[in-house]
């Protein structure tokens, strides 16, 4: 933020302060109005929610397909009120969405769709992951991988990343947006790989070997911490079966050396 | 009047009409997009621009940087509008004289020292004070050296009005102008919907609106906006959700008598209808203004 000006000294801060905290109703006052004051402001607040639940329900497709066009505009609504955007981008809104879902229950509607706060992550990774860098893959480093593992890093696409959900929800979420039958996922802690396939942000399930692999390569360690890590979270684990299935789903970039390692 | 080269004539491109014209590839001497749609770093929307700007010229739009706002700029958010900038290189780069961004947290607490900073992501009017002034110059000041390009600042539609006003709104962007060296981006629609929602009788609505397009200093101009809105027995919202209104023509043919051959754009942005309406549109106001320039194609 420019720190040219104090806001909190100046009249205009205040006003437009007022004016804020009036769109979100935490407060129906308007400093300094002459006219029409209600009218405009009923037309501000309408103008600012309906950005709001236009934005969510881009964000949120799944969610927005499970709960119905009304009862979404009514949480979306709900919740950019009580969560209000941060910045003037609203593709940087919603991170928070499925965290207040889970506190605030609103409508009560998690004794229904108790896994609703996992699909709106769900939603919001894929989101995230959709805008993520492009990287281009640089399969011939692979050979690298025929030395010391303790010496070689892996590269994996800017758009991997991963989610921890308390319910299966990959194949429940594709469901949903293909109006397909739906069965109530299953309570299942899973882990979910988020990733680019060419343009589209794709959620696969996986083992938890591959989510600590994964996990290892996006903090930086070496693929010899990584594969430990790995076998620790799953004893079988198969790191060329993990290598073919992260190539072929595109998540690796490159293998690179790491003469320095500092990662944990 | 009588001009040299033909009219510049553009659209505002919408994700439903990335597609069409992709394919049809029409004559567009340029098209503008929301500079927030393109923040992302990579994927599908990055590809997008990219195609766009290899086809036709690209003007960036933002809705978001709050040129007003006496919180300041959100350095983000200007480092994305740059990071942009630097790749599309692009013919025009406007926000709005506005303000979208100020502390939603208590500010009658001295002792608030993390206020809580919010968006209503939406454009807010500015009172026309001194102080508004002050602080809309310095932020476009900001925003151009950091970009390091003249940027053109819009007209916005305001649905209520400041009883303090040091300034009308004409002298108020004369004054950003003179004092940033910022162009104006007018928008006649914003014009008259104001004037619309003016307190005022009706019937003096256009002559309002010559009057303010007199007032404002021609050679800030930089691009004219045109778009439809709503007709409403109360407040009349400036929606972008319809074809030009006829009043809109007519100012726009006074904008082009007065300020000459401006870069012009047709806005539609909710209930897009098909592309061939829009172009439609595009071609009217390209006729409007080759009458007024007598502007004959070779």
């Amino acid at each position: 933020m420019s720190l040219a000006h104090q806001p909190a000294l100046c009249p205009e801060a205040a006003h437009q302060n007022a004016f804020l905290q009036a769109v979100f109703r935490r407060s129906d006052t308007l400093l300094g109005i002459a006219s029409p004051s209600d009218a405009g402001l009923a037309v501000y607040r309408s103008n600012a929610s309906a950005n709001a639940i236009r934005a969510l329900t881009l964000m949120f497709p799944a969610l927005h397909a499970l709960l119905g066009a009304a009862d979404f505009a009514q949480l979306a609504r709900r919740h950019w009120l009580a969560v209000p955007p941060a910045r003037g981008d609203w593709s940087q809104y919603g991170a928070h969405l499925g965290d207040w879902i889970a506190a605030t229950n609103p409508g009560e509607v998690l004794a229904e769709l108790p896994f609703l706060p996992d699909l709106a992550r769900l939603d919001d990774a894929l989101s995230r992951c959709q805008d993520a860098a492009d990287a281009l893959p640089d399969l011939a480093t692979m050979a690298l991988l025929e030395g010391d593992p303790s010496l070689l890093r892996m590269v994996l696409h800017p758009s991997v990343a991963l989610l921890r959900t308390e319910y299966e929800l990959v194949a429940f979420r594709e469901s949903v947006l293909t109006a397909a039958p739906l069965t109530a996922p299953a309570q299942q802690a899973s882990h979910v790989v988020l990733a680019r396939q060419g343009l589209r942000a794709k959620a696969c399930s996986v083992a938890a070997g591959s989510a600590a692999f994964v996990a290892g390569c996006v903090a930086g360690q070496t693929v010899l911490q990584a594969h430990h890590a790995a076998l620790a979270a799953e004893g079988g684990f198969d790191v060329a079966a993990w290598l073919a299935q992260a190539i072929s789903l595109q998540w690796v970039v490159r293998v690179e050396p790491c003469a320095l390692n500092l990662a944990p | 009047m009588s001009q040299d080269f033909p009219p510049i004539v553009g659209i505002g491109l919408r994700h439903l009409h990335y597609a069409p014209v992709f394919e049809q590839q029409p004559a567009l001497d340029f098209v503008e997009v929301h500079a927030e749609n393109f923040f992302a770093q990579g994927g599908s929307s990055a590809q997008v621009l990219d195609q766009v700007a290899q086809l036709y010229p690209v003007s960036l739009h933002g809705v978001g940087l709050s040129l007003g706002s006496a919180s300041g700029i959100d350095d983000w958010h200007l480092q994305q509008l740059k990071r942009l900038v630097d790749r599309i290189n692009p013919i025009l780069v406007s926000d709005h004289a506005c303000f979208g961004r100020a502390v939603l947290g208590r500010v009658d607490n001295p002792h608030t020292h993390n206020p809580t900073h919010a968006h209503a992501n939406d454009l807010l009017p500015l009172r026309r004070t001194r102080g508004a002034l002050e602080l809309l110059c310095a932020n476009v000041a900001h925003v151009q050296d950091t970009l390091k390009q003249r940027i053109a600042v819009e007209n916005i539609s305001a649905y209520v009005h400041w009883n303090e006003a040091a300034y009308s709104e004409a002298e108020f962007l004369n004054a950003l102008c003179k004092r940033t060296g910022c162009g104006l981006l007018m928008d006649l629609n914003n014009v008259y919907v104001n004037a619309l929602n003016d307190p005022a009788p009706k019937a003096n609505a256009l002559a309002a609106c010559t009057t303010w397009i007199d007032a404002i200093r021609a050679d800030s101009v930089m691009e004219i906006h045109l778009a439809g809105f709503t007709p409403s027995h109360t407040v009349i919202i400036d929606d972008h959700a319809a074809p030009v209104h006829s009043a809109v023509w007519q100012l726009y043919r006074h904008a082009v008598a007065v300020l000459g051959n401006v870069p012009t754009l047709i806005e539609w942005d909710v209930d897009l209808p098909e592309l061939a309406v829009l172009l439609g549109e595009a071609a009217t106001a390209r006729q409007h203004c080759a009458n007024v320039l007598n502007f004959n194609r070779p």
